[in-house]
């Protein structure tokens, strides 16, 4: 009988999931970044009013559409991450 | 001139005689039936003139067990620093235990080095046989025990969620109890990283694994020290590699390799 772990995600891993995906793709549309942040629709939305309330990500109009980008502030945010994430990885654990 | 070697591991122009009862060399030098004597007689005839100045192992000069331990505290200070920031950006509570943990490190090391240099300033090259030196000792043993249990009762949790995985003969049997102890949690730990670095490949893990693993041979050291000052200065030396070791890890951290 095989067992099925769920991996927990913490909140920062969530923020950082989403601040990658948006930087691998520099401008991105909400629903092309649920898909690659893994996230519904309403936490999405939450995360997002929040993302930009601090400063980390900012929203864009082209066409009609709306597209959100990274700000300075979230690449600092992402190599502070990173950094972080090293560190509990080098005493084999994760955040 | 060679039986003087055999005599004297507390430098120039200290008699054997003035070896003191307990002291880490005493094991090995203060008895009087070893082999290069034949009485205590002879032992105490021996002339301070007849004695070299490299008669004892350099590293073992309290000044420099003192500086190396000043060194690896502020390692384990700046590593404490780094979990400190890493808690203050993330929110995440395991970092706690790694911030204050190696701030125990840090302030255990620091703190015998200072314990160490005060001591060396009133008695000299036999600070490290006074009682005064081996309080500190005992601190130390204690306070690193208390950290690698922090750091230990993390590993343990950790694996155990799923998510990853004073009398001076009571001072002198203590202080290698505790130190045994901290020896068995270092292995535990090790054998754990070692574990996930075979798995990830993650090098940060094997400088890791390595660091804890010199951290053990140190107490090791420290352990079987007492009858050989020889090891007694290895000690110091397997601690600060250790810790360089873990240095590495945060510079490739810091780097972001």
């Amino acid at each position: 009988m095989s067992r099925v772990t769920r991996k927990y995600r913490s909140s920062i891993s969530i923020v950082a999931d989403i601040l990658k995906s948006i930087r691998e793709e520099e401008k991105i549309g909400k629903t092309r970044l649920m898909q690659k942040a893994n996230l519904p629709t309403d936490r999405m939305q939450e995360k997002l009013d929040e993302l930009i309330s601090l400063g980390l990500i900012a929203e864009e109009s082209e066409e009609d559409k709306r597209l959100f980008r990274l700000t300075e502030k979230a690449y600092d945010f992402l190599r502070e991450y990173d950094r972080t994430v090293q560190f509990l990885s080098a005493f084999g654990l994760d955040i | 001139m060679s039986q003087g070697r055999d005599l004297n591991p507390l430098g120039a122009g200290l008699q054997p005689a003035a070896l003191p009862i307990g002291h880490p060399g005493w094991f090995r030098y203060g008895r009087c039936d070893i082999k290069s004597l034949s009485s205590c007689k002879e032992q105490k005839n021996i002339k301070p003139s007849q004695i070299k100045p490299n008669m004892f192992p350099p590293p073992f000069d309290p000044l420099f067990d003192s500086a190396l331990e000043l060194v690896s505290g502020v390692i384990a200070v700046l590593i404490s620093l780094q979990a400190a920031k890493a808690r203050s950006f993330s929110k995440e509570r395991v970092f706690l235990a790694f911030e204050v943990s190696f701030a125990l490190l840090g302030a255990s090391n620091i703190l015998r080095g200072i314990l160490v240099l005060l001591a060396s300033l009133t008695a000299g090259p036999l600070a490290l046989a006074r009682p005064f030196s081996w309080v500190a000792d005992l601190l130390q043993a204690i306070i690193a025990a208390l950290a690698y249990g922090i750091l230990l009762w993390v590993q343990v949790r950790d694996s155990l969620s799923g998510k990853t995985i004073l009398p001076q003969v009571g001072l002198l049997l203590l202080i290698p109890s505790i130190n045994i102890l901290n020896v068995f949690m270092l292995v535990t730990m090790t054998v754990l990283i070692f574990v996930r670095f075979l798995r990830d490949r993650n090098e940060n893990q094997g400088l890791v694994a390595l660091g804890f693993l010199l951290l053990a041979c140190a107490h090791l050291s420290n352990i079987l020290g007492y009858g050989d000052p020889f090891l007694l200065a290895l000690e110091n030396i397997l601690r600060l590699s250790g810790y360089i070791s873990l240095l590495a890890m945060l510079l490739r951290v810091r780097r972001g390799t």
